[in-house]
């Protein structure tokens, strides 16, 4: 499995959120520059 | 989570945030109900998108001495640990990608307790280093 570097770019993806709305990246942004993603673990 | 403390900063300095899990359903409900966390969280249960950034399965550094220590905490404090019927053995990260899609920052967590501590994620903004040669530093605790 290949991991990321500064760099790289990404595949333009669409996500569900927990809100129900469909996301996609730009959708995230909000208009910022920048999109901090954190990829959560198990959450016990 | 004391990210969301910070968040204002963030969007001071352009960032959005958006939370990933593989999480669904009740715990994930109960979970937002006790973080009262507001952030966007993006549901992958097929875990595509952890794929897509790299993200590991480890059962050896799941269930090492710091994560052992951290449950063990936990149990001591006397808080409850909970079986969500998630993978146990999905490691986690942070990324920071610019509006073009390009990763800024990679953070891949060596274990379930491993996350950036505080003053030490340092973000090198293109922009800044191309206009004026600072640091963005951004104080998360995630």
């Amino acid at each position: 499995m290949k991991l990321l570097q500064p760099g790289d770019r990404i595949v333009p993806f669409t996500l569900p959120a927990a809100d129900g709305k469909i996301y996609s990246f730009s959708d995230l942004l909000h208009g910022n520059t920048y999109l901090l993603l954190v990829f959560l673990r198990h959450l016990g | 989570m004391q990210l969301q403390s910070a968040q204002p900063e963030f969007e001071q300095n352009g960032i959005s945030i958006a939370l990933v899990t593989f999480e669904e359903g009740h715990w994930l409900d109960r979970w937002r109900e006790t973080t009262q966390i507001h952030f966007t969280i993006l549901l992958d249960p097929q875990k595509n998108l952890y794929q897509a950034f790299g993200l590991q399965r480890s059962i050896r550094r799941t269930w090492n001495l710091p994560t052992l220590w951290f449950y063990a905490q936990k149990l001591l404090r006397g808080e409850k640990l909970i079986a969500t019927g998630g993978d146990l053995h999905q490691l986690g990260g942070d990324f920071i990608l610019d509006q073009h899609g390009q990763i800024v920052l990679a953070y891949y967590s060596h274990d379930p307790t491993d996350r950036p501590q505080p003053n030490t994620l340092r973000v090198k903004s293109k922009e800044n280093v191309t206009e004026s040669g600072w640091w963005v530093q951004m104080k998360m605790l995630l």
